[in-house]
């Protein structure tokens, strides 16, 4: 009789076959999907953060191109200051790193700045000529707060209008406000230099508006004459989250003594934009004579007049985990003059002659004292007061 | 005979068709990489691009006379060109592009065919504009000294190239840009 075999399932040789098989299926394949899934990883982390730097520099080149300067000379300035970081966690390029022990040493060398733990915190102070803006639009981040891009006309008839434009690291100005402290975003720099993710950039705008006609110009006021906190040395500040201190956000000792009414309250509006991540902000002046892009001396602010042909910006960011980091810079044009005023008085067309306003006084400078200090670095000890901390 | 399980070729057929899958899977990553790799390379054309222009800007060239591949300009204060025939970005320590990440991978040129085209007022259109005005005409009308400036930024010795575009006229240069620096 013959024997039928009945199958079940698998013999053990089958499985062996199989789980042998599927084993070197999986060797092979394990190690291209850690491969794959890393540089996929690697290269979207990569975009991010070019994204965010586009972001940020687009966002700077909007503002930093409409700067101009009156024929005073208010205002341009670039502030250069560094801080040493104490963040264990950030990403580092292979190379020497400088000794936070040392409060007073040198800058690293070229090739690895932005890399090291030396964060660069600087500051760029323009007067930006109204773009057309809306000043009681609603909706916008803060009332008063101006359209981006600045798409809205501006239809007040009485004089034109400014913007005192400054965009600064937090690391360098790290006050609070009500506003950022709502937000969680009140770190000091201690706090900062501890986790550079905290770094932020700001942008403020305060409004240039009614000038010729109050708080003393008695309409008598050339129409960009502008009142002297914006000259160099005055700071732009925060001053809350309150209109009514928006309002007051001049430094006009004059105005904030007078106080303000119903009527003046709202002659001056400061729109913050900011809690945008970055580690460094850096700034650098095109100089014609070198034909190179200059970093002002650690420490340092120069007030420009004439404003110099071009800036050069400089971001690092990371991203979330600070484990990538990327440096990007943009050049970017300044519209400007050459220093030679061409009004009513020295127009030739009025048969007056040229006359150059802009000029650099000999010898050391006090910002404290001398008027006009343009073109030339400055020691930030020195005006040390002005300084808003 | 009844069959209640499989056979080991059929098992083995299993397998082949999820191998199949798997490297169709695998197959798609690149892909993924390599758009986003195209973005980078968009997003550093974009930097740089605008760099440039700003540098024709601040230096205040004529276009069609200081942009031309060998004029002074070109020669003296811009990049020199490299063996691919276009110009590196300057990186060298104090150079403008020497903090800009990964900025060996990029070269940039302008598009000298479109810069020898005078972008001209023409009365001539289609339909003809009204008496008294003109139409733009690329490469035709009367010459009014704009141009169609081009400038192309690609990955160095690849065909993954941008193109951006501005207009720009004659600035009326006081630098001694026909000079060596």
């Amino acid at each position: 009789m013959k024997s039928v075999r009945l199958k079940a399932g698998f013999t053990l040789m089958e499985i062996m076959v199989v789980v042998a098989v599927a084993l070197t299926m999986m060797t092979m394949i394990v190690p291209i999907f850690s491969v794959t899934t890393r540089t996929v990883g690697t290269v979207e982390r990569r975009l991010i953060i070019y994204q965010r730097a586009r972001n940020i520099i687009d966002q700077i080149e909007n503002d930093v191109w409409m700067a101009g300067v009156n024929e005073r000379g208010d205002t341009f300035n670039i502030k250069s200051v560094t801080y040493l970081d104490v963040d264990q966690n950030r990403a580092v390029s292979p190379g020497p790193d400088v000794d936070p022990s040392l409060p007073n040493n040198p800058l690293p060398p070229d090739p690895v700045a932005y890399r090291m733990s030396r964060r660069y915190a600087s500051a760029i102070n323009v007067m930006k000529h109204q773009g057309g803006g809306f000043r009681w639009a609603n909706g916008l981040v803060m009332p008063g707060s101006q359209a981006f891009p600045n798409s809205y006309p501006e239809f007040f008839i009485n004089t034109p209008e400014a913007w005192k434009v400054s965009i600064r690291s937090t690391l360098l100005y790290h006050q609070f406000t009500n506003y950022w402290q709502d937000l969680g975003y009140n770190f000091s720099r201690t706090q900062q230099l501890e986790d550079i993710s905290r770094i932020r950039l700001e942008m403020t705008n305060n409004a240039v508006y009614m000038r010729s006609t109050y708080g003393g110009g008695g309409g008598n006021m050339h129409y960009d004459q502008l009142f002297h906190d914006t000259e160099p040395g005055y700071e732009i500040k925060h001053t809350g989250d309150r209109w009514e201190y928006w309002a007051r956000c001049s430094e006009d000792p004059n105005r904030l003594a007078s106080g303000l009414t119903s009527a003046n309250q709202y002659y001056e509006v400061q729109r913050v934009s900011g809690a945008i991540s970055l580690l460094d902000f850096d700034v650098a002046y095109w100089d014609d004579a070198s034909r190179q892009f200059k970093r002002p001396p650690d420490g340092t602010m120069v007030n420009f007049a004439p404003a110099p042909k071009a800036v050069r910006i400089t971001v690092t960011v990371a991203d979330q985990d600070k484990r990538m980091l990327l440096t990007l810079a943009r050049v970017i044009g300044i519209a400007n003059g050459t220093g030679i005023c061409d009004d009513e008085n020295s127009s030739p067309a009025f048969g007056g002659t040229p006359q150059l306003k802009f000029q650099s006084l000999p010898g050391p400078v006090r910002m404290d004292t001398d008027p006009y200090p343009y073109n030339r670095a400055k020691d930030l000890r020195v005006v040390e007061r002005l300084i808003y901390n | 005979m009844r069959r209640t399980g499989l056979t080991l070729f059929e098992v083995l057929i299993a397998m082949f068709l999820f191998l199949i899958g798997v490297v169709g899977v695998l197959s798609a990553m690149p892909v993924g990489v390599r758009s986003a790799q195209t973005v980078i390379l968009q997003d550093a054309a974009i930097h740089l691009t605008r760099s440039k222009f700003s540098e024709f800007r601040r230096d205040r060239v004529n276009p069609g006379v200081d942009l031309v591949e060998g004029s002074p300009y070109m020669t003296n204060w811009q990049e020199p060109t490299n063996a691919n025939g276009w110009h590196d970005f300057a990186a060298g320590p104090g150079q403008t592009y020497q903090y800009f990440d990964s900025i060996e991978q990029y070269e940039w040129k302008v598009d000298q065919a479109e810069l020898a085209k005078p972008v001209g007022l023409s009365g001539a259109g289609t339909p003809a504009p009204p008496s008294g005005f003109s139409f733009p005409a690329h490469g035709g009308g009367t010459d009014v000294g704009v141009r169609k400036v081009v400038v192309v930024v690609r990955r160095k010795s690849t065909s993954q190239e941008y193109r951006f575009v501005q207009y720009m006229t004659d600035y009326g240069r006081v630098a001694p840009l026909d000079k060596a620096p």
